[in-house]
């Protein structure tokens, strides 16, 4: 039985080979994707799964909501840790991080190399969190001043393959020793690091570290379960003003009125999807692209099942004799229906194996748009094989279930008298119209989500940002780099024709731009008794530069001036914010207000509002302008952006590199160029485009097929049709219209049913954008017209075919 | 071995009613060789539907094996067609996917034999039929009447008890027809049954009866007659 219904299956496979092929590629690249998609969706959803007890690990999360504030900070400040470790024994482990800011260059020797991913970690490091210790012990690892820990990686860039343990680095001019090296931080953790340097270091002499108020540190605890975890965080939120520094020796008088504040434990897991606070150690994935991509396989896969019913009903209808002749022999509709899905199955598993080898293939392509290292290991991926297993059983069940039942409830003398089953018998035909429907509902759908995604990138993209990001180049500072070097560099620069200024930045257009303390003398509450040193502060973005800023970023100014040498106060005394601080911190008349810069300094920065840049999009703009303020400080410089005046900037790079060699002989020379880095702040966005684009184009190619395969057999069952048509003297074209019209209404259909839900669907999705593009009329009119010329291609070609055909050889089918 | 009792049968569409068979009276015994035959469209292939299990009577009695059948859903009567009745068609309804062997063996697989039993009982009747040199091949590598020979050997493979034939002969040349022919009556010698509708009055004459059917009635019932139409 099963040997025989194999061979049938592969006969007719051969026999039909056309129609085989399109059937069984089209499940293939159906199911292609959806591994493809399963593969991604696997690795989203395994962050940082990989330590011991990750369910238990949570991170301390700061919310406070009050006073028109409703900030989530994923960091937290520096005396949180050493507070739970006195205060909570039922924390097992805590410990706290802190990324460097800048790239720090350690040397071995000879070797010297910027170092971009250096955390600070407490001792407690590995009783956290468990990666993987291949050398030196984890024990003491990370107590005391002056020790690294390396990845292995790192430890082979600088030791080859000398024993790293012992071995003396040196950092900030001091010596730092190795004492532990551990395997390569996995792509699929949340945080990601090269080095780990003691924190322990930063506690020589003083505790300041323990003490500091910067929300400057991620903050690790972990528990036994989830209820510890639960009354935790209630007792820990019991103290919450104190430990913010707002109760001091229970006096509570400070705490702002208004505003609450609790501590979210975020666990660890669910960062990655779920992670989205202010301060994020990097941008974190997007549950929306989980439920995405994972909508999109099930379409695709859809589709592909969809072609394969259909085609098998209707060819089935070629196999209506066999299904007689069987009956007739003692076959019941059991035997049949068995056949037919055994046959669906055969195929199936064809389509599988072509699958497999179409993902081999699209892998590293996959890989470089979505920016990850997926592998296909099917046995070895038990989750993967446990789904393509259940999926194969699915569509093999799927596809089979309609042609099975439909041929095994055939009378046998209907279908042994008429040699053909009639593929016009009106539920049948009601069905594959349904499925036709149905399957290019999801193609319009697609296609109509893809031309708005790009559409909305290149609005994006081409948006005026109120700044100007072409031809800039941005070198990166290392924090060993004196602000007089940088202005050294910068007259040397000077010097090259083609370089029209230059500025050195904390930050850039596109990244994070800090939160920092300033206060408005003016706005103190004079209900409130506050001292004078206390009143009006808050914290907003603020940009750290130089004079240059201005003319190099091309900002606009509205109101007063912008920085200048003449004046020889404003490196000093003065403070620009934009059009959106304006309005937040409510000023009337802004220019000439008193304003203070109390960040990390002995004694606050007092000066004013010189000036009102217009806004300008320094983040993404997913969210409106934020208000920021900019002024000259040589602190936290980390780059230092050139604006070139030339077509050529290779060339000027060039130039730019001599003078950094001249200037800091020692210190690699790196540089980027802003409008890329600026575009990374879309990159999930663009990745998300081009996948779909992708997604979009396989089920279009797959629908297309199926309806290839639809429309040949149709016209094959119409030859006697197109002959009597073609004897009674109809033309080709009528013919080919005549032909053609079914599908064309078909396909009209389906885009008035995807209208709807493709408009909900990216409605929704533009509105993760604050800046973004209205849906318009045109892209359903582009969308129908270009569905219903991709499918008159397609079928035409078939109807010209039949049409072709002498009228004397199509009327001898009968 | 079957009898009918004023079996009639009419095709109604929503418009048009015809009727095919009319208070059809007539009995078989086991082991006869019996010819229906009549001009197109008298009710000859309606009748053997009928007597096949394929189709039911609108109208009288039908005993098959001493059972009334006319009532029977097409589950029972599957089950007795395929315990008793072997089919040979005028177009041989040979599955072209399937080789000779396993055409034939097709009937046994639905019965529930096992492999070897299939295997043995196969190559049997196709040693029987002369076509065991071909059990490989695929039916349209035969020429017609090999084809036809298959079919018959799928007929009888499973030994039943009632042959029924649909214009044997119909697609092929006079040579192998006669073939055929003998084949039939060879298995009526050894104890088949055999019903066949024919036009043909050379293989009416290896019939032991004629039927004549006449718009749907029988006008003639005789044995071994020579009388044409």
């Amino acid at each position: 039985m099963v040997k025989n219904l194999i061979n049938i299956s592969i006969r007719y496979f051969l026999k039909h080979w056309g129609y085989s092929l399109i059937n069984v590629f089209g499940l293939g690249l159906g199911l292609a994707t959806c591994i493809l998609i399963f593969l991604f969706l696997q690795d989203e959803l395994s962050y940082d799964k990989f330590h011991e007890n990750a369910s238990n690990i949570y991170r301390v999360e700061t919310h406070i909501v009050g006073q028109g504030e409703d900030s989530h900070w994923a960091a937290s400040m520096g005396n949180l840790i050493p507070f739970i470790q006195e205060n909570y024994p039922e924390v097992q482990a805590a410990c706290k991080l802190n990324f460097s800011f800048n790239q720090d260059v350690l040397s071995y020797g000879d070797l010297s190399f910027r170092e971009e991913n250096m955390v600070w970690a407490d001792s407690t490091f590995f009783d956290v969190f468990s990666f993987e210790i291949i050398k030196g012990n984890k024990i003491g690892a990370l107590s005391g001043p002056a020790k690294l820990v390396f990845t292995e990686s790192t430890a082979k860039k600088y030791f080859g393959n000398d024993d790293p343990i012992g071995k003396i680095i040196k950092l900030y001019d001091r010596s730092f020793q190795v004492t532990a090296v551990i395997k390569d931080v996995p792509s699929n953790s949340h945080f990601q690091f090269d080095i780990i340097v003691a924190m322990d270091d930063r506690r020589r002499g003083d505790n300041r570290v323990d003490r500091s108020m910067a929300s400057a540190f991620y903050s690790y605890v972990r528990v036994k379960d989830k209820e510890t975890m639960l009354s935790f965080k209630e007792k820990l939120d019991q103290r919450i003003w104190e430990i913010l520094g707002y109760t001091v020796s229970g006096d509570s008088t400070n705490i702002p009125e208004g505003t609450d504040a609790e501590f979210i434990l975020q666990s660890i897991i669910d960062i990655h999807l779920n992670g989205h606070a202010e301060k994020e150690i990097k941008a974190n994935g997007d549950k929306q692209y989980v439920i995405s991509f994972s909508i999109i396989a099930l379409f695709v896969l859809t589709i592909a099942c969809i072609n394969y019913m259909n085609l098998a009903t209707a060819r089935s209808t070629k196999r209506g004799r066999e299904v007689g002749v069987r009956k007739v022999l003692g076959a019941n509709g059991l035997n049949i229906f068995r056949q037919f899905m055994g046959e669906s199955y055969v195929m199936s598993l064809l389509a599988l194996m072509i699958s497999i080898v179409i993902v081999e293939i699209a892998l590293p392509g996959f890989n470089v748009i979505t920016g990850k290292t997926l592998t296909l290991s099917v046995l070895a991926n038990l989750p993967l094989l446990g789904s393509v297993i259940v999926i194969f059983l699915f569509v093999g069940f799927i596809s089979g279930s309609y042609p099975s039942l439909f041929l095994s409830n055939f009378n046998p003398l209907v279908v042994l008298k008429s040699n053909t089953i009639s593929g016009h018998s009106k539920t049948a035909l009601f069905l594959r119209r349904g499925l036709v429907i149905l399957q290019f509902s999801i193609s319009i759908i697609l296609i109509i989500g893809a031309l708005i995604i790009y559409a909305q990138i290149k609005f994006i993209q081409n948006k005026d940002l109120g700044f100007d990001k072409k031809d800039i180049v941005v070198l990166r500072l290392t924090n060993t780099i004196r602000e007089e070097q940088i202005s050294t560099l910068k007259n040397e620069f000077k010097s090259i024709p083609e370089v029209a200024s230059a500025t050195g930045t904390s930050v850039i257009p596109g990244d994070r731009v800090h939160f920092l303390t300033v206060r408005l003398p003016d706005q103190v509450d004079e209900n409130i008794q506050t001292t004078d040193e206390d009143g009006g502060v808050s914290t907003m973005r603020v940009l750290l530069a130089d004079e240059d800023v201005i003319n190099t970023f091309g900002i606009k100014i509205k109101e007063g001036r912008g920085f200048s040498s003449e004046f020889g106060t404003d490196a000093d005394a003065a403070f620009l914010i934009n059009e959106a601080a304006v309005e937040w911190l409510e000023l009337k008349d802004p220019v000439g207000t008193r304003f203070e810069y109390l960040y990390a300094l002995p004694q606050p920065k007092k000066g004013q509002i010189i000036g009102v840049m217009k806004n300008f999009h320094y983040a993404s703009l997913h969210a409106d302008v934020e208000p920021i303020m900019i002024h000259i400080s040589p602190m936290l410089k980390q780059y230092l952006s050139i604006k070139v005046n030339s077509k050529d900037v290779k060339n000027v790079i060039a130039l730019i590199e001599q003078k950094w060699v001249s200037v800091f002989p020692s210190i690699p020379f790196e540089y980027f160029l802003l409008e890329s880095s600026y575009n990374e702040m879309y990159k999930s966005e663009i990745n998300m485009g081009q996948i779909i684009t992708y997604f979009t184009f396989l089920a279009i190619l797959i629908a297309c097929l199926g309806l290839f395969g639809l429309a040949s057999y149709i016209m094959e069952q119409r030859t006697k049709e197109i002959g009597i048509r073609k004897t009674l003297g109809a033309s080709m074209s009528s013919i080919i219209r005549a032909l053609s019209k079914e599908f064309i209404i078909l396909i009209a259909i389906s885009n008035i049913i995807a209208f709807v839900p493709a408009y909900i669907l990216m409605r929704n999705w533009l509105n993760n954008f604050y800046y973004r593009i209205d849906i318009s009329i045109w892209v359903f009119i582009v969308t129908a017209i270009l569905s219903i010329v991709i499918a008159l291609i397609t079928i035409g070609s078939q109807a010209l075919i039949a049409a072709s055909e002498n009228p004397v050889k199509s009327l001898k089918y009968e | 071995m079957l009898k009918t009792t004023n079996l009639s049968k009419v095709f109604r569409t929503d418009e048009v009613e015809t009727t095919a068979l009319n208070n059809v009276s007539f009995e078989i015994k086991k082991g006869e060789f019996v010819a229906i035959m009549g001009p197109s469209g008298c009710g000859k292939s309606t009748l053997l539907n009928i007597l096949g299990l394929l189709d039911n009577p609108t109208g009288g009695e039908y005993f098959f094996l001493d059972n009334e059948v006319a009532k029977h859903s097409e589950k029972q009567r599957a089950k007795l067609r395929k315990n008793n009745i072997g089919f040979v068609f005028q177009n041989f309804n040979l599955i072209d996917e399937l080789n000779v062997f396993e055409n034939v063996e097709l009937p046994l697989i639905y019965l529930g034999y096992s492999a070897s039993e299939r295997k043995k009982r196969v190559d049997e009747v196709l040693e029987q039929m002369q076509i065991i040199h071909r059990k490989k091949h695929f039916p349209l590598q035969l020429s017609g009447g090999q084809q036809q020979r298959v079919a018959v050997a799928r007929a009888v493979v499973a030994k039943p008890s009632l042959i029924l034939a649909d214009e044997p002969t119909g697609n092929l040349d006079s040579a192998h027809g006669e073939e055929v022919m003998n084949l039939l009556e060879g298995l009526n010698q050894s104890g088949t049954t055999i019903i066949m509708v024919t036009h043909s009055q050379r293989d009416s004459e290896y019939a032991q009866r004629v039927i004549r059917l006449f718009d749907g009635q029988i006008i003639n019932e005789n044995i071994k007659s020579a009388a044409a139409v």
